[in-house]
């Protein structure tokens, strides 16, 4: 093959690879478009004046090496699939690729991105460490947390403030720790003043800041020890 | 872009990836092709010309300017420059990232505090 056809034949494989990238690129407006092409192009001149490809199989890893025209068009496409950038969508947990939103927008998203993806790693190793520090505080974003499973209702966030139950009946107070999240673990014990059945004491005192799903301490009372029994 | 089976990981990547492209132009203007050399050589990216996509993008959002030059060798070259806006989201980002990069490590080193 002389070198006059190889060229031609070389330059052929080119338009044919940008006519098939134009085709790819279709939902582009046209200018964008054209102005994409044009710059691939160009990287594929640079390309080949770097070093000439001898032959046709030369060509062939040039243009893979330029990429497949459905993967740059699938990159260039990105923007027209996603959502204006005005109304921000929620920012999935662990997803960067809202960062390519408008600069100020991308800032913005990208703290908080980086924010929520740390809280929720944070609670996450918190929560299953059993750390039992309860008093550590920090800011949760209630909603990227993951619910318990079957228990719609309880809320989200991970440190929950101890409710009072001291008076009320075990399963009242069962209930009332259920729901925020809460465990009792029940010790019985004989108390001259308590009604049989009502918690005498629990531990953590009301107000302080509990794990959710940990454990709690509640003392309840069996009622008075029967009359000539020793203590 | 290097193929990954996470998918999460291929977004990390190609969320970092504009940031590398500003990265290499925080020491002055380059063109296209010097950029995706780059990044190329860093095996940031396999596909060389999904690259370009994302210079266009950077150029709407106002993180980048470009301007036409003549090149001694070969058609005019179009370079790229970074604005001060793409300036201050490079700066922020770099700080996020180190700071997100330390927690992260910590983690998966230690596996948390027990």
């Amino acid at each position: 093959m002389s070198d006059l056809v190889l060229g031609s034949d070389l330059n052929a494989m080119v338009e044919g690879y940008l006519a098939e990238l134009a085709g790819a690129l279709s939902r582009l407006p046209t200018s964008r478009r054209d102005h994409l092409v044009g710059e691939i192009r160009e990287h594929i001149v640079e390309l080949r004046s770097e070093r000439p490809p001898r032959d046709r199989s030369d060509m062939e890893a040039l243009l893979n090496r330029v990429g497949l025209p459905e993967d740059i068009a699938a990159v260039a496409l990105e923007d027209l699939d996603e959502p204006p950038t005005e109304a921000m969508p929620p920012v999935p947990v662990g997803s960067f690729t809202r960062w390519r939103h408008g600069l100020s927008n991308r800032v913005l998203v990208g703290a908080a991105t980086a924010v929520i993806v740390l809280v929720v790693v944070v609670a996450g190793v918190l929560a299953s460490g059993r750390s039992g520090s309860v008093s550590r505080s920090f800011i949760v974003q209630p909603a990227r947390l993951p619910r318990v499973p079957g228990t719609p209702n309880l809320p989200t966030s991970v440190l929950v403030t101890m409710p009072n139950v001291i008076g009320q009946t075990q399963a009242q107070a069962e209930a009332t720790l259920a729901a925020v999240g809460l465990n009792g673990a029940i010790q019985v014990v004989s108390s001259s003043t308590a009604p049989s059945g009502t918690v005498l004491t629990q531990s953590p005192a009301s107000g302080s800041l509990v794990l959710r799903r940990g454990t709690v301490d509640l003392t309840v009372s069996s009622g008075p020890l029967p009359p000539g029994t020793a203590s | 872009m290097v193929q990954s089976r996470a998918p999460q990981l291929a977004q990390m990547r190609k969320g970092a990836l504009e940031y590398c492209v500003l990265a290499l132009l925080r020491d002055g203007e380059r063109y296209g092709f010097e950029l995706v050399r780059e990044l190329s050589n860093a095996e940031l990216v396999t596909s060389e010309g999904t690259i370009y996509p994302l210079l266009a993008r950077l150029r709407q959002d106002g993180a980048v300017e470009t301007s036409w030059r003549e090149s001694t060798q070969g058609p005019p070259r179009r370079y790229y420059k970074l604005t001060p806006e793409g300036k201050a989201s490079l700066d922020f980002f770099s700080t996020e990232w180190q700071r997100f990069c330390l927690a992260v490590n910590g983690l998966l080193e230690s596996g948390g505090v027990r």
